[in-house]
């Protein structure tokens, strides 16, 4: 089936022009017919003349004693002129009845007979000798082109050593011929349907036609392609919010999905090719070979299966899976340690994709393959050496797995930002993490598939509303995504933003804040909770949830609302914090990235 | 970018089931025009010339005498033809309303009889021992094969590898018509490329045209899958 369904594409791709070209001409045949296309629409045969006593009394075996093998000698007349023609071994002699003497045509003569054979509206204006024409392809000799001016520009070819009319020709001759060229791919003007290239063509367009009807036949052996006035229900359940749609049993589920406006990723439409349209469904659901194909086991046995694989007479209830998400394939143009555990990864979008659309606050999953991973990255800085000095280059080996990381920046540039902590590994932990030794690891140029972007850690609405962010350690990425994409609103609200850090060299982006908080843009405060000698710390100190607290009490806490993102412990007590001051929870709004 | 799926998958594989077949047909039947040699379909391996050498120069002579007594005559051939087992020369003469032979030393009408065009057959056959197995004289009622306006002919059959059949014209004897089985196969084609089942020559019939244009549709929805799984398979993570 996979077989034929690649044949069936590529055969189409090679084919396309000429199917398209075969059905062109098919039609203009059709639509024409055999008449239009000769070039006689002016046409008449030569009369019949008759014979006299006297050029047959004329005829003497003397003209002809010459040659051999005679096996025809053909007396007639050509307006009003006796003409004989011997056929012998070699060809045909064409003699002049009246002498014996050969054949002359000479203008005039080609003019009657031409005149003779027409039978249009148009008076004959001019009359060119010629040797050979494009349009009589097998003819090569002497002759007379013999022009009249009809509607269709009809020409008269009349041969001299025969003195014949060979044909009419016109305009709709013309694009006949060409249609003719198209039809029987011969453009030497032949019309030999024969050759080669037809042949290969032939052949080929044979394959296609029958691959395209093997997978027909099968699709409707299947029940794919049943056709049903029956109704059937699906029931589809998109994040929190529950759909029942009651449409034709016949329909596929995504079908049914997106009539009904629920976005659901298909890069096929529908031919179980792409494994985008993935829902998640009873995990007794039969499974189809596309479903196979495209989907692991453990999708398999979790009930994961391709919308475009089931109808809904077969599917009544589905979930369906974060909308807008997509796969890219990034690029990454740029991988810096800005801490000493935690890198900046810089990624471009690639095949010209352009940007992915998300809201800031929202994450990618990386798609991290299953291979070797290093637990030291090659390229520490001499800065940051103390801290990687205990752990030990290793190699260790491990399964596919999917990580989410937040943009660190709002939409709208050519990059996706992200920040990776460095996860060590931990006292009876198998290895350290992998998605963060896979991406630290990941040197520029290489690339990798992320999925996304998910989630609903974004901005609330409401123009008197104040921000107040509160955040620690790596959780900075979707805070800053935030605070960057308040201030390219139009009319950027107040915010205040806490971001705790362990020491000095573990805040993410200080230097950024600060010139912000200059700026009167956001109000910037940054807690060290183990501040070392060294970091020369000056400003708050504590659990960044404490400093927090300690401010928020001083304000009218009912005109802010919350977000927060940051370590487990530091996530968990800063939403107790605010559940103790009587936060509204609909007003807080957080990122649990769990790790 | 997302595409609304189906729309065009669904219509292509409805329309396939409309035209798909027919394109089958108009697959297989044109790989076999295309494939089989036309000179060949039209038999020109099956015939030679059968005509002898006019010897006897001095037969035009007796043209003048043969108009006398055929005056209607707008065309006359001396001709060396094979007749009651030996070649002789005729007058072959062409009117307004047909052609005959004549015998120039009588100049009466010549009748050929079954044996004659046997006779002839047998001498214009080019493929080696002529095997004859039936001949026959059509009046009124002519074969798929033969277009009426042949009528009357007289028909030779051999048996022979695509059971070659020749069609000679009743008064002068001459070559008319060749068919064989690879031909009688071309027509069918023919008939199954150009849709008219039943006189397999008219190309402008509705259904035809009908189908032409459902072909463009199909072409166009196949198309737009085409580039939608190509471009889909290319961003498809690894």
């Amino acid at each position: 089936m996979k077989f034929l369904q690649w044949l069936h594409r590529w055969t189409g791709l090679i084919l396309l022009i000429q199917l398209l070209l075969w059905t062109v001409s098919g039609l203009y045949f059709a639509l024409v017919d055999h008449h239009g296309m000769s070039g006689r629409q002016h046409y008449q045969p030569l009369q019949s003349e008759p014979l006299s006593q006297t050029q047959l009394t004329n005829i003497s075996a003397s003209w002809w004693d010459d040659l051999s093998g005679v096996t025809k000698v053909h007396s007639y007349t050509t307006q009003g002129l006796p003409r004989v023609e011997v056929h012998h071994q070699d060809g045909i002699r064409y003699l002049d009845g009246r002498d014996g003497s050969e054949w002359q045509t000479d203008q005039d003569f080609a003019q009657q007979i031409a005149q003779a054979s027409y039978s249009g509206p148009g008076s004959m204006v001019r009359a060119t000798p010629i040797e050979r024409t494009r349009e009589l392809h097998d003819w090569r000799g002497q002759g007379f082109r013999i022009d009249f001016d009809d509607d269709l520009n009809t020409r008269v070819y009349v041969d001299r050593a025969s003195g014949t009319v060979i044909d009419h020709r016109n305009t709709p001759w013309v694009v006949a011929d060409w249609m003719f060229r198209l039809h029987f791919i011969d453009y030497t003007g032949g019309r030999n349907f024969n050759n080669l290239v037809a042949i290969a063509f032939a052949v080929m367009t044979l394959w296609f036609a029958l691959s395209g009807f093997i997978l027909l036949v099968k699709l409707l052996n299947s029940g794919e392609m049943r056709f049903t006035l029956r109704k059937a229900s699906l029931t589809a359940s998109v994040g929190e919010q529950q759909f029942k749609f009651n449409d034709k049993a016949h329909k596929t589920v995504l079908q049914v999905l997106q009539h009904n406006d629920i976005a659901v990723a298909s890069g096929c439409g529908g031919g179980g090719t792409c494994g985008f349209c993935t829902v998640k469904t009873a995990p007794d659901t039969p499974i189809t070979v596309s479903d196979r194909a495209q989907l692991s086991q453990a999708q398999l046995d979790e009930g994961y299966r391709l919308a475009c694989q089931h109808s809904i007479e077969t599917l009544h209830k589905v979930e369906v899976p974060a909308v807008e998400a997509r796969k890219y394939a990034l690029q990454l143009i740029n991988s810096r340690f800005i801490t000493p555990m935690l890198k900046e990864l810089r990624f471009a979008v690639i095949e010209g994709e352009g940007e992915v659309e998300y809201a800031a606050g929202q994450y990618l999953q990386f798609l991290i393959p299953a291979g070797a991973g290093r637990s030291r990255p090659a390229d520490v800085p001499e800065e940051f050496a103390e801290e990687w000095h205990a752990i030990e280059a290793s190699e260790f080996k491990h399964d596919s797995v999917r990580r989410s990381y937040s943009m660190a920046t709002a939409a709208g540039g050519n990059e996706l930002v992200f920040t990776v902590r460095y996860q060590p590994q931990t006292p009876g932990a198998p290895a350290p993490g992998v998605g963060s030794s896979y991406l630290c690891n990941l040197k520029p140029g290489e690339t990798i598939v992320a999925e996304g972007p998910f989630g609903d850690f974004q901005r609330l609405e409401g123009d008197e509303r104040k921000l107040c962010f509160i955040g620690g350690g790596a959780g900075m990425a979707p805070l800053r995504a935030l605070i960057q994409e308040e201030l390219q609103s139009q009319q950027p609200r107040p915010m205040r933003f806490f971001y705790g850090a362990r020491n000095r060299g573990e805040l993410l982006y200080t230097d950024e804040f600060v010139a912000l908080n200059n700026l009167n843009k956001v109000s910037f405060t940054a807690v060290l909770s183990e501040p070392r000698k060294t970091c020369q710390w000056g400003d708050a100190e504590g659990f960044v949830h404490e400093v927090a607290r300690a401010w928020l009490e001083q304000q009218d806490i009912s005109e802010y609302d919350f977000y927060i993102c940051g370590p487990p412990r530091m996530l968990a007590a800063t939403l107790a914090m605010l559940k103790e001051l009587n936060v509204d929870s609909a007003r807080v709004r957080y990122d649990d990235f769990g790790n | 970018m997302q595409y609304q799926s189906s729309v065009f998958r669904t219509w292509h594989r409805w329309l396939g089931i409309i035209v798909g077949v027919q394109m089958v047909i108009w697959a297989i039947s044109g790989a076999y025009m295309v494939i089989v040699q036309l000179p060949f379909i039209h038999g020109e391996h099956l015939t030679e010339e059968a005509d002898g050498e006019i010897l006897d120069s001095s037969m035009v002579n007796r043209l003048p005498a043969v108009l006398d007594s055929y005056p209607q005559a707008t065309q006359i051939h001396l001709v060396n033809r094979l007749v009651k087992g030996e070649f002789q020369d005729f007058a072959q003469l062409h009117s307004d309303t047909g052609k005959f032979l004549v015998d120039l030393n009588t100049l009466a009408l010549v009748e050929l009889t079954a044996d004659d065009i046997r006779d002839l057959a047998a001498a214009y056959y080019a493929k080696g021992e002529p095997n004859i197995s039936a001949v026959e004289y059509l009046e009124d009622v002519a074969p798929s094969e033969l277009n009426e306006r042949f009528l009357p002919i007289w028909r030779v059959d051999f048996k022979d590898f695509g059971n070659t059949s020749l069609y000679l014209h009743p008064q002068t004897g001459e070559m008319t018509v060749r068919r064989h089985d690879f031909w009688r196969g071309f027509d069918i084609m023919w008939m199954f490329h150009i849709m008219d089942y039943k006189d397999r020559v008219d190309i402008t019939t509705w259904w035809l045209r009908a189908f032409i244009f459902a072909t463009f549709a199909f072409l166009f929805t196949g198309t737009v899958l085409l580039l939608q799984t190509i471009w889909a398979s290319r961003r498809k993570p690894v």
